[in-house]
Parts: structure tokens; sequence; C-alpha cells
């Protein structure tokens, strides 16, 4: 039987922060820490931003360039108008602004976006976490052994990434291009049953650190290469196609709204640092096997998301499907049901 | 099992035309999805059966099962998506068109559904076929329209002699074709469905193929 842990709090994670090249470590090895030490300067090399200015104003690519109000080889700071889509009488009218400070560097007329250059900066990084720094490396890696809460999703994609947790109005919600906001600049996004396309589209843009959600179409996750990064972080917590979050993970993780965190889709998991731990979650003495009071997660169809705890082993049990397979009776928040065996795991 | 990796690569759509009610592309990726989140999934309601079903059909094509000698590998992971051997069966030889008469392996039991299941462990099952419409005694008469694939189970004697009667689309409508069935044969795979024949492009060839059909069938053939 399969083990799962939705939350999991772990005393001591490896938490690396990243300085990248020509940057100078402020912290040495062993030294402890708090979330706002300064632990290094770094120097980014200068990349490139790409603003959509026609999917953000939804025009065809070939007009965008005349709603852009800035020419190549300007200076634009960020929270500045790039381009605006003037509808009657001012209203509703629709804009785009910079979100990196830069150059802008070229304004592509056929595919309606306009290239920015950003600038070198020096940056100060912060900790993050309560914890030890145990490594620094030369490539400019700072290793520290810190306190979480994890949350550990079924999917995901793109590299670690940190920002300060935002959670949704509404769990239920199908994330779409309307419901991400400028605002949300920064921030790991919680909630929402399904994330679509044009909404990831639209959170890279404004600059969106991470998504986690219940699900996503299967044909969207295929889109993006695990191995590469397409500038945010998504954790799927439930499975593919609409699912909310489940009901006592989303409450549990409701505490930390508004706290720093790193997410990590590669690895499909959310961690919030904590300054203590005061016991760990301990995975080794979780039995293995089914038996009465359990809990237990499903993944049938009908329930998926839904928890609840082991009330009956059935051997065999004949289901709607034709199929009679070894079943339990579980007692979800709402009623009693039955389902195969196969089709759960047990949660911590 | 099926691996991730196969999952990856199914094609939804060629799943959906398989699916006997209306299912979204997106509903049948995201089950593909979950599917691949969650290998073990025992379909509970007939719809997810139904899909699982069309998924693993289109997973034995593309695994490309290789005909030797006649005889074809069962998947292991068809058995916890079929409610008895006889659907397992159906879907196996649904899934691999097989073209010629189905000589089912006689069990200690003498049963159908005991056979395909002791064909399973060892992963082997033997030949298939395809006929028309047929009565297997005068009390006992089976009409099949087109477009259907049926299994049924033959009872364990010395010898059977089933009549086929054609209904429509031939010289013979009306007339009863006796065929013989040895005691070896435990059940007969009835495909009435459609299936594309290529003949050669060159006129002459085509008629020589054409010809040799309808001689065959025993179907007046006019030489011009």
């Amino acid at each position: 039987m399969n083990i799962f842990c939705p939350i999991q709090k772990i005393k001591l994670k490896n938490i690396t922060r990243q300085l990248g090249n020509n940057s100078q470590s402020l912290v040495s090895e062993n030294d402890f820490v708090t979330p706002a030490d300064l632990i290094g300067e770094k120097k980014p090399s200068a990349g490139f931003h790409i603003v959509n200015v026609a999917g953000l104003l939804k025009i065809p690519p070939s007009k965008a360039s005349s709603y852009i109000l800035r020419k190549e080889g300007e200076r634009i700071f960020k929270g500045e108008l790039l381009a605006e889509h003037k509808k009657m009488f001012n209203k509703d009218s629709e804009h785009v602004t910079a979100t990196v400070d830069g150059l802008i560097q070229q304004i592509n007329k056929n595919t309606g976006q306009i290239m920015i250059k950003m600038i070198k900066k020096q940056e100060f990084v912060p900790s993050g976490v309560w914890g030890q720094v145990t490594k620094i490396e030369p490539s400019g890696q700072i290793h520290i052994k810190a306190p979480v809460l994890q949350l550990n999703g079924k999917a995901g994609r793109g590299y670690e990434r940190e920002g300060t947790i935002k959670f949704l109005e509404n769990k239920h919600e199908i994330l779409r291009e309307y419901s991400i906001k400028e605002e949300y600049s920064g921030k790991i996004l919680i909630g929402g049953s399904l994330l679509t396309r044009e909404a990831i589209t639209k959170a890279v843009n404004i600059g969106v650190v991470g998504f986690v959600v219940g699900g996503i179409n299967y044909d969207d996750i295929l889109l993006i290469n695990p191995e590469s990064d397409i500038g945010i972080s998504i954790v799927v917590t439930e499975g593919y196609g609409a699912v909310q979050i489940n009901e006592s993970t989303y409450n549990k993780l409701q505490t930390y709204d508004n706290y720093f965190a790193f997410i990590n889709g590669k690895e499909q998991s959310l961690s919030i640092p904590l300054d203590k731990v005061e016991e760990e979650t301990d995975l080794q003495t979780v039995p293995k096997t089914l038996k009465h009071g359990i809990s237990v997660r499903i993944f049938t169809e009908e329930y998926i998301s839904s928890t609840g705890t082991v009330s009956e082993i059935i051997d065999g049990y004949s289901f709607p499907s034709g199929l009679i397979a070894p079943a339990v009776k579980i007692l979800t928040k709402n009623k009693e049901i039955v389902v195969p065996q196969s089709n759960i795991e047990i949660i911590v | 099992m099926w691996s991730n990796k196969e999952l990856e690569y199914l094609q939804p759509e060629s799943v959906q035309k398989r699916i006997p009610f209306a299912a979204s592309r997106a509903d049948v990726s995201n089950f593909i999805g979950n599917m691949s989140l969650n290998p073990n999934l025992i379909p509970t309601t007939l719809r997810s059966k139904y899909i699982l079903q069309a998924i693993t059909r289109e997973l034995i094509i593309s695994k490309k099962i290789k005909l030797t000698d006649k005889t074809v590998i069962i998947p292991e992971e068809i058995t916890s998506i079929c409610s008895s051997p006889k659907e397992m069966a159906l879907l196996t030889l649904d899934s691999l068109k097989l073209p010629d008469f189905c000589d089912l392996k006689q069990s200690e039991k003498s049963d159908i559904l005991a056979t395909l299941i002791q064909i399973h462990p060892s992963s082997r099952i033997v030949k298939g076929l395809g006929i028309i419409d047929f009565e297997l005694s005068e009390k006992q008469s089976i009409h099949f329209t087109s477009q259907q694939l049926i299994l049924i189970p033959v009872p364990q004697l010395n010898t059977l002699t089933i009549t086929i009667a054609l209904t429509q689309g031939d010289t013979r409508v009306g007339q009863r074709i006796p065929i013989k069935i040895p005691k070896s044969i435990l059940g007969l795979i009835i495909d009435t469905r459609d299936t594309d024949i290529l003949i050669n492009s060159q006129v002459a060839s085509a008629k020589e193929l054409v010809g040799s059909w309808m001689k065959s069938l025993d179907i007046v053939y006019n030489e011009g």
C-alpha cells in the first residue's frame, strides 16, 4: 500500500540559495542565520525579459505595435506603462506595464512582443530561513539546513523559486487569464481547481513566482518539458483535470498566508521555513497495511482528492463497473463510501 | 502496469474514437494523466471502465504485438480492467483484429472462461476469427447486425456443425452454409465489422484478385 504525506514537518531540510557566478558570500560555514540575514551579494547577468503585448491586450500580433507606447532603445522601469488599449470613453481600457527595469531592446511587429534587456544591478540575498549554513560552493550556492513545513504534490514543473504565499479567494475557482491580477507579481498563488494555459501565460508575463493548484489539464503540463523552465513553478496537489485542493491540506496551509516560501515544481513541493520543528513527521512508523481507523486518500475518479478513515475491510466487492475487487469502506466527511483497495493510499 | 512513457505518447484522439459515448479530448487526456499517477487504478463505474478499456486497446495496438506462429501475448494490465475473462478476450481480440478462426486452447475445466484465465499467466492465446451470422442448432439461433464483435462459447461435444445464413450482400442470401467445428474449439468470435481492403491499383491484377474471391465464394462471375 502506498503511503503519501501531503503536509510534512521536516526538522532539517537542505535549502539551497542560489547566488550565481560573480557573487560574494556574506556568511561562513556553520553560521546560524535568521530569515532577514543577508547571506550573499549577487550580480545577476543582464538577461532578457519578453512581454507578449498582443496576448495581454488580446489583439492580433500584427496590430500590437500601434498600441505600444515606447520605442526601441528607451529605458524603462518596473511599473511604467508599456502599452495601452484605449476603449470607448476610457472605460475598461487595458494596460501593460513593465515588470522589470531595463532597456527596450526590440519591438517585434510580427509577434507583438517587446524584448527588454534587463539592467545589471547589485542584489543582496536574504537567508529566508532559520537555520545553519552547511556548505558554501564556489559556484555560488549556499546550503542551509533549516526546519520547514513541506507540502508534497502529485505533479509539477519548473525550478526552485521563492516568493510570498498568497491564497486565492476561492479554492474551487478555475484559474483563467482574468483571475491573475498584476498585484500577484512575486507571489506563490495557492488555490484553484484547474490552472489553465492562458492563466500560466499571463502569470509568467506579470512575474508570478508559482502556483499550488488542485489540478491542471494533462495536455498543458505535457507542453512544459520537465527538464526545462518556463519562468514559473507549478505544483499540482491532486491530479489532472478540475480537482480542488484537498480540504484538510488547504485548511492547514491557510495559516501560512503571506509567509515566505520556496516552491519547486521539479520536486513537486512547497517549503515554508519555520523557526523550529518540535516533532518531525515520521514516515517509518506509519503502518503499511490497511486496518480499521487508518486515514486514507482516494483517487477513484468520482471521489478524487477526498480523504477519510477506513471503517471496514471487504475481501471482494462488486462495483458498478462489473469488476469484483478487494475493497474498503471509508468514512469521509459527508458519507460512507466503498472503493477498491487499489484506489487509495495511506496518508500521514 | 503500463509505463508512464507509454501513456505519455498515447494520443487522446485515438482513444476517444474507441469510447462508446461522448467524451471530450480533455477528459480522455486527463484520464490518461491520472492513470500515469495511479497505474493500479481499478475502474468502479462503467464510464471509467470503458475509458480504461479504450486506453488499453490503444496501448496494445501501439505496442505492435507480433503474431509469431499465430500466438499473441495478452498484456497483464488487461486483467485489472475487465470484469470477466470473456471481456478480456474481446478486448484483446478487438485490439489485435486477428484475421482467422479463433482456436482457443482447451482447459481442464473445458470451459471458455476458465481457458482464458488459464492462458493468461503464461501470456498465451492462440489465433482469432471472423465470420458473419450463424446458428448453433435449430433451437438456438443468433442474429448479428453489422459492426459487432461478440464471443460465444461453444458446447463441448465431439464435433459440432453450425450453419451460417447470410442475410444480405451475396447471391447465397437465404441459403444455409454448414461449417464443422472440431472438438478443440471452445468458442467463436463473431466479427461483423467493416474492414478496409486494399486492392492493387493495376486493373488487371485487381480483376484477377476479385475474380478469385468470387469464384471461391461460388458467386456468378463474369470474366468480362
